[in-house]
């Protein structure tokens, strides 16, 4: 059967799944929709369900081909057996938005090129599915922070990947592309307001960054969908007081929290408008019980997983061995900038030029503003707060894609000021998709813009294969393809750049992304940096004391630095205590790291994964021993730390020791220290860009690394790990 | 609730990994601030001074360990003396390795210099070596006969 197939399938399966549940569960809570509200509603409402189900199967271990077809056909089963509305004709808007609808089309079904989405959001599905579970069961967790993200997309992904791959899960996200302009036009319907409905739709649906976004295997789209169905909802509420609309609006709240943490936001809105109507308990509790039904999963997963339960975020708050607040500082900032030296310049990235902030919203977008004419009026009003409510953490991520959930709010809301002047309406809209057709939008954007280019026609329909259009389109393509050839099975691959993961089955360590992977990638780094090598030596010398515990204290402060130790040594009478099993070690930050201190491995170290601060402290716990020396070994790169020691005994304590610190020998052959302390942890391939710190003395000081070269492919090259 | 109940605990405590045994101990190179100095010198380097550096006379010597013998330079790092050249002009340095010449340089100029040259392996062995630099004159300061302020000498690689 030609794969194109396989593909609608995966993804048709799905969203019929989905929709089906969701009629399933309108007409359990007895919820009236007109007919399109009802169709689309049981799409985002089901979606929730089966998104959930699907969390339940792979933390379970149930991920089966088997076991969703037949999960999934029971659900169809149940539904077809239920009263579906017809729909009328389609609206006039969609023949606007069918050209766009092809193009959207073609490239949802073509092979998968997003970055994020061959990256983590498929990568990390493709895994799931291989391993039938989210690998809560593994004796190797995973380094991968973005697997910690909640994943309510991706369940749906995890729904349609077994059937037809990277491209049935694209092709889910482009159903709620669909799915979106129809909601907001929906919604001006049954609120009458005109012209506006279609329009709103269209400014929508004809978004360069829409397009792009809703083609992917990405989140953002629904996202957006979901966020306004809640809106939608809950102005049906606001109308009518249904309480049997709590719950709906409650679980999809509780879904686009599943879907992006962001968008999370959709769950205090929903509370307090439905408290705001009724002024009662009752109601906020049962929004608050289903959100959490779909929300909650996600965040008892990453406790579980992680220690963490809004893991990557806030780990200063939920210390964990995956992520630092060092490292989420830091990302955080550069999300926040996404390198831009001024924010001034996000207008013209947004609207115009699409690269630095990965896609743009067209022109036309400058007349945003002009929704605040309709501030007099009560929904108009209700749009732009809610507005103000989803983008209130954009400035957070400041990348174009997350303005999407903002954007049916802002044109229904702009739309709706000019609804009585359809004329300039409908000059606005063919202007905006105008601007938008990729034709036209490669005059204005950034070459290197994030956007669609053209029909793939072809590539949709697998005459040109797989293989050779990825070569042709995808960067890293092929880098994943050399990794599946030359990389046995079960084996890891460190990398430093972002990988095509969902086009090989093998594990890929990208060095950002967890607190260890960094470690593995600093040990490359190491050999090479003088500030770097294990030189410096902090030593305390005492009159001898016996001892059951030392507390080496930070007494400096630093905005930048953090505390690295590579060893720790204590002596007696001149000779280094051997370490014993008795010993027990921890620190005040980072303890998951603390071995890396007492390994006898001058490369290896303990980070404290935050900023050099006063009070910071390892410590090591010893039976009874008379100690008079203790050296700590590390990189100069220490220079801004002031490390003083208190000793524990029976009747001695020692503060503000002043240590001597000198230079001492760095250990020969200190590349192959390296690469062998890398394997110690499990890691055998190394992934390295041309461009990398240090590529060419990799490549030709190979032999003095042990590192055995295997080829190379999208201008990086793989290397082995001697033995 | 339990969720984030469950992601609150204290720092975990561990025994002593492993220990890796593959490193041996640096005695390739004599750092002169490094305490285990004093074992490697043999002679004509005096003690520590400034935190930093050691002044040598005529023949400074150390001996040293090597695991193995392929892929090494030999190193010096050392300053010489505004006094010393102007006192006895530029000062020649003859690098021995085992008793085998390796190299000769002359220093004209004060301050920082460092010697760096590749070994042949065949002037080594694995064990203890010796490295000495032979100066062709020192000067005179008080009672004392200086040659170079030496951070350090052995091997690199």
């Amino acid at each position: 059967m030609p794969f194109a197939l396989y593909i609608l399938f995966g993804a048709v399966f799905t969203i019929a799944a989905a929709t089906c549940a969701g009629r399933l569960l309108l007409r359990a809570l007895k919820v009236e929709l007109d007919p399109l509200e009802t169709w689309l509603f049981s799409l985002l409402l089901g979606a929730s369900a089966w998104s959930t189900t699907l969390f339940a199967l792979a933390a379970a271990g149930l991920v089966y081909k088997g076991v969703i077809l037949a999960m999934g056909l029971a659900v169809i089963g149940l539904a077809a057996r239920l009263p579906w509305p017809r729909l009328g004709r389609p609206p006039l808007w969609s023949l606007a938005a069918a050209p766009f609808f092809l193009l959207y089309l073609a490239n949802a079904m073509a092979p998968e090129l997003s970055p994020d989405g061959t990256a983590y959001h498929l990568g990390l599905v493709s895994r799931y599915y291989r391993q039938h579970s989210f690998g809560v069961f593994a004796s190797v967790p995973y380094e991968n922070m973005y697997a910690h993200l909640s994943q309510g997309m991706e369940m749906l992904f995890l729904s349609a990947w077994p059937f037809g791959r990277n491209s049935a899960a694209a092709m889910v996200h482009f159903a709620f592309q669909c799915a979106l302009p129809c909601l907001i036009a929906s919604y001006a319907r049954r609120f009458q307001l005109g012209w506006a409905g279609s329009a709103a739709a269209l400014l929508v649906y004809l978004t360069p960054v829409v397009g792009i976004d809703g083609i992917s295997a990405y989140n953002g789209v629904a996202g957006a969908a979901v966020v306004f169905g809640v809106f939608y909802l809950v102005e049906i509420y606001a109308d009518k007081s249904a309480a049997n609309l709590l719950v709906p609006i409650g679980l999809l709240a509780g879904f686009a929290f599943a879907i992006k943490y962001t968008l999370g936001l959709a769950i205090p809105y929903a509370i307090v408008r439905v408290v705001w109507r009724t002024r009662r308990l009752q109601p906020m509790l049962i929004v608050t019980a289903a959100a959490t039904l779909t929300a909650a999963p996600w965040l008892v997963k990453n406790a579980i997983l992680t220690g963490n339960p809004v893991a990557p975020l806030f780990n200063a708050w939920f210390p964990n061995p995956f992520v630092t607040p060092v490292f989420e500082q830091d990302y955080r900032g550069y999300m926040a900038t996404y390198g831009l030296t001024s924010l001034w310049s996000i207008p013209a990235e947004v609207l115009l030029r699409g690269r630095a902030l990965n896609g743009f919203l067209g022109p036309l977008w400058i007349c945003a503003p002009l929704a605040l004419l309709g501030l007099r009026d009560r929904r108009t009003r209700g749009l732009l707060i809610a507005a103000v409510v989803f983008g209130a953490l954009y400035f957070t991520n400041i990348g174009t894609r997350f303005l999407i959930p903002v954007l049916p709010f802002l044109a229904v809301a702009l739309a709706s000021v000019f609804a009585r002047k359809p004329v300039l309406i409908a000059v606005f809209v063919v202007a905006h998709g105008l601007s938008s057709w990729p034709d036209l939008a490669k005059l204005y954007a950034d070459p290197f813009a994030w956007r669609l280019d053209r029909i793939y026609w072809k590539q949709a329909l697998r005459v040109e294969t797989e293989d050779g259009f990825l070569r042709r389109r995808l960067q890293n393509y092929a880098a994943a393809r050399l990794i599946e050839d030359k990389v046995p099975e079960g084996e890891a691959v460190l990398a430093f750049d972002q990988e095509a993961e969902a086009y090989t089955t093998r594990e890929i360590r990208t060095w950002y992304q967890s607190t260890t992977n960094a470690a593995l990638g600093d040990l490359l780094h190491a050999p090479l940096m003088d500030e770097a090598k294990p030189r410096r030596r902090v030593e305390f010398r005492i009159p001898a004391v016996e001892t059951t515990q030392v507390r080496i204290l930070q007494t400096a402060a630093d905005p930048v630095s953090q505390w690295y130790v590579n060893e720790v040594r204590l002596f007696s009478n001149g000779k280094e205590l051997p370490r014993a099993p008795a010993w027990r070690l921890t620190a005040s930050s980072n303890a998951w790291s603390i071995q890396d201190a007492f390994d006898g491995d001058p490369l290896t170290r303990w980070v404290s994964g935050e900023r050099l601060r006063p009070g910071m402290w390892i410590e090591i716990t010893l039976p009874r021993t008379k100690l008079d020396r203790i050296v700590m070994e590390s990189g100069e790169s220490e220079g801004a730390s002031l490390p003083t020691v208190d000793i524990e005994g029976d009747v001695l304590r020692r503060s503000a020791l002043q240590p001597t610190t000198y230079t001492a020998p760095v250990p020969l052959r200190l590349r192959r220290i390296a690469t062998r302390a890398i394997a110690r942890h499990g890691v055998h391939w190394i992934l390295m860009p041309n461009t990398s710190f240090g590529a060419d003395d990799y490549f030709s000081n190979r032999a003095a690394w042990g590192l055995d070269y295997v080829g190379t492919a999208s201008g990086r090259k793989l290397y082995r790990i001697m033995d | 609730m339990l969720a984030f109940l469950a992601g609150c605990a204290g720092s975990p405590a561990y025994a002593p990994p492993t220990q890796v045994s593959a490193v041996p101990p640096s005695r390739h190179i004599m750092m002169a601030a490094d305490p285990e100095a004093d074992v490697l010198i043999v002679a004509d380097i005096g003690p520590l001074e400034g935190g930093r550096f050691r002044w040598t006379r005529k023949n400074p010597a150390v001996k040293l360990e090597l695991q193995q013998t392929n892929g090494l330079k030999l190193r010096a790092r050392f300053w010489v003396a505004a006094d010393a050249l102007k006192a006895v002009g530029p000062i020649g340095i003859r690098y021995f390795i085992n008793g085998n010449e390796l190299a000769r340089a002359s220093y004209s100029n004060e301050g920082e210099q460092v010697f760096e040259q590749p070994v042949d392996p065949g002037l080594l062995h694995t064990g203890a070596n010796e490295v000495r630099m032979e100066l062709d004159k020192i000067y005179q300061r008080g009672d004392a006969q200086l040659g170079v302020s030496l951070a350090e000498l052995g091997f690199t690689d």
